[in-house]
């Protein structure tokens, strides 16, 4: 499972960044940088009160797509 | 008659604590602080509990009672109770909304999945505002204590607990929407959609 | 070298063709009409869906919108019938850019041919064109109407910008919705217009999907490199020996086409890549992509060396600022962020540090490849320039007036 977040609804709350401290850090205007580390473990479960607690729901948990390139 | 005293009880506590869950979910965004914000959606929580816990307890207990005929449909079917249907019904209605809130709040971290989940989940959620009002009615209708001193003073609390969060609630919002990304985002919707 | 001639000039743009033209073949005397596209191309021949994606595997054929995904891929990766779209983005959103519009006004036929193709082979229920200035609306639209095979062609006229005209943008607008990228990364294959599986390419991709079902794979692999065969178009500007449109085999060396002399080169545009020279670099999408310069939408230019460079790329950051969507964040205030930093640079204080960290905190952080593209090319820039920018540091100026060499000015009036 990969977090993914909707840029076009996250307002820079931070909350996320509280709650997964391992991949997440708040930049100074609040909005998320995330780190490309796999949701092993513990940190799926930290993942998911992320996702559950961003006040814009801006996060989701989504199965990484195999070959997909958007573009 | 003990039965009945301890319905009379939980059913003001659940009022209580139905206010207490309103007025948490409504001020969250009124502090900037993530870690308080994320405490505030933690008690919220809990609160949520606690008002479904009473809301059964009470229910439970006037049906199990026979100082009053409210029988299990009576209570389960909004309005077919014999002793003050109307009254009772409305509290019927509340109670529902609250276990259809709880289930919205629970299952937050998942309606993200889809798109239309994220937009439609406040949508649902914001009817918490009307199954408080349900309550409140419903208390000051049905109950018998309603005109004692004590009594006003638990329902004008939470009244002004409510209301109050509710106002600063639309007043960060208001804020929040002339923000210079709110207000990008709506040029970016409102300005190029044909 | 084989010969260069002028196809004379549309809207005040040169335009030629190095060694064969193909795609612009037979517009020395400028637009061709139905008949004398047909004298010139002949008929394609029909494939169904299979067929089409493997010659079109074959000469392996990359898209030419800017992502240059392989388009053989592209079309397998669509649901064939009466549901599927076939969009033709002609949007061309880049005001350095020209091959496209170039393309649409000169040689309509070759775009219809192609998008023509991919709808049958496909089996699809609609095909969708967009053109953002009106010139080139009108010549499609002569154009559809000199044939009996495009009754149902729609022509949209879609002016929203840069990032409004990223597919996903254009998918959205051309679905009632606004022209920004979604939130949510959807392949348009999936989910398109309508919620219709849509196989959305460029205008030049069309083209060369014409050529292939005209020329057939051997002929179109004849000329051109071997990592990608065919010809390219590409948009020259600056100090470079022929500027304009340019249609040339890939392959070519890099300093043919912008010339040997010292930099600054720009490569793929104003979300492209600098380089200090022209290097051996051979221009083909793979090995440029290797060499971590794209070539993106084709947009190659060299800065001459009487404007000030650093002038230069700061007016495109702050175009580049003002053409976010505002949708996201990241974007929306970093962007801005960091065109600040390039148009004062302050004297006597470091700035190159701040600019990296701001440049570094866009990457993969919006809706759509905007913030990632701009900062590629500030960051490759601040690594180009860093003579000229101690010099702006030091003095305040490097002496030279900024010549608006990179447009960023509206596009030309219709």
């Amino acid at each position: 499972m990969k977090i993914e977040v909707d840029w076009t609804r996250c307002d820079g709350h931070g909350l996320c960044a509280r709650l997964l401290p391992e991949l997440i850090v708040a930049d100074e205007l609040g909005f998320p940088v995330f780190a490309e580390r796999g949701l092993t473990g513990d940190l799926l479960l930290h993942a998911r009160r992320a996702v559950a607690v961003c006040p814009a729901l801006a996060l989701r948990l989504e199965r990484p797509e195999p070959n997909h390139t958007v573009r | 008659m003990t039965l009945w005293f301890l319905a009379r009880a939980a059913g003001l506590v659940a009022v209580l604590a139905a206010s207490l869950t309103v007025a948490l979910g409504a001020a969250g965004s009124s502090t900037r602080r993530a870690d308080r914000r994320i405490l505030t959606q933690l008690v919220h929580r809990s609160a949520a509990v606690l008002t479904l816990a009473m809301v059964a307890l009470h229910a439970a207990l006037l049906v199990t009672d026979h100082f009053v005929a409210v029988t299990l449909p009576g209570a389960l079917i909004p309005f077919t109770a014999g002793y003050r249907s109307v009254a009772l019904g409305i509290g019927t209605l509340s109670a529902y909304t609250f276990v259809v809130l709880a289930a919205t709040g629970a299952l937050r971290g998942r309606v993200t999945a889809s798109e239309r989940g994220a937009r439609g989940w406040r949508m649902v959620h914001i009817s918490a505002y009307g199954a408080w009002v349900l309550a409140m009615a419903h208390g000051v209708l049905a109950g018998t204590d309603t005109f004692r001193g004590w009594a006003l003073a638990i329902y004008g609390a939470a009244a002004v607990l409510v209301v109050g969060a509710g106002a600063t609630r639309a007043t960060s919002e208001i804020r929040a929407r002339r923000s210079p990304l709110r207000h990008a985002r709506r040029l970016a919707i409102d300005e190029w959609t044909p | 070298m084989s010969t260069t001639f002028d196809l004379g000039v549309s809207a005040a743009v040169p335009v030629a063709a190095w060694g064969q033209a193909r795609l612009l073949a037979g517009t020395t005397s400028g637009r061709l009409d139905l008949s004398r596209h047909r004298e010139v191309h002949g008929l394609p021949r029909r494939y169904d869906a299979a067929q089409l994606a493997t010659a079109l595997a074959c000469v392996g054929l990359l898209g030419r919108g800017g992502a240059a995904f392989p388009v053989a891929a592209k079309l397998r990766g669509v649901a064939t019938g009466r549901r599927t779209h076939v969009l033709v983005n002609g949007s061309e959103g880049e005001p350095a850019s020209h091959k496209d519009r170039i393309l649409m006004r000169l040689a309509p036929h070759v775009v219809l041919d192609g998008a023509l193709a991919v709808a049958s082979a496909l089996e699809a229920g609609h095909l969708t064109i967009v053109v953002q200035d009106g010139l080139s609306l009108a010549s499609m639209t002569a154009a559809v109407r000199e044939r009996q095979d495009a009754r149902a062609v729609r022509l949209v006229r879609h002016d929203h910008g840069f990032v409004g005209g990223e597919v996903r943008a254009v998918v959205r607008s051309l679905s009632g919705g606004p022209a920004a990228p979604p939130g949510r990364r959807v392949l348009p294959t999936v989910h398109g217009i309508d919620g219709r599986p849509t196989f959305a390419s460029n205008v030049e991709t069309f083209g060369h999907i014409a050529l292939v079902a005209s020329l057939g794979v051997d002929r179109f692999a004849e000329v051109g490199a071997p990592d990608e065969p065919g010809t390219t178009l590409v948009t020259l500007l600056g100090d470079v020996p022929h500027a304009g449109v340019l249609e040339v085999p890939t392959g070519l060396p890099l300093a043919a086409l912008v010339g040997a002399d010292h930099g600054p080169v720009l490569v793929g545009g104003y979300h492209g890549t600098w380089l200090p020279r022209a290097s051996e670099l051979l221009v083909s999408r793979p090995a440029l992509r290797a060499a971590g310069a794209p070539l993106n939408a084709g947009v190659l230019a060299r800065l001459p060396q009487d404007t000030c460079a650093l002038g230069e790329v700061a007016a495109v950051a702050r175009w580049l600022a003002d053409e976010s969507s505002g949708q996201c964040g990241p974007c929306f205030f970093g962007l801005p962020n960091l065109a600040d930093i390039l148009d004062q640079p302050a004297v006597g204080r470091p700035m190159l540090p701040d600019a990296y960290r701001r440049a570094g905190l866009l990457p993969g952080r919006g809706a759509c490849a905007h913030p990632d593209g701009s900062a590629g090319f500030v960051r490759s820039a601040l690594e180009v320039l860093d003579e000229e920018i101690a010099q702006h540091q030091a003095h305040g100026h490097c002496g030279r007036p900024l010549r608006g060499v990179l447009p960023t000015h509206a596009r030309e009036a219709p």
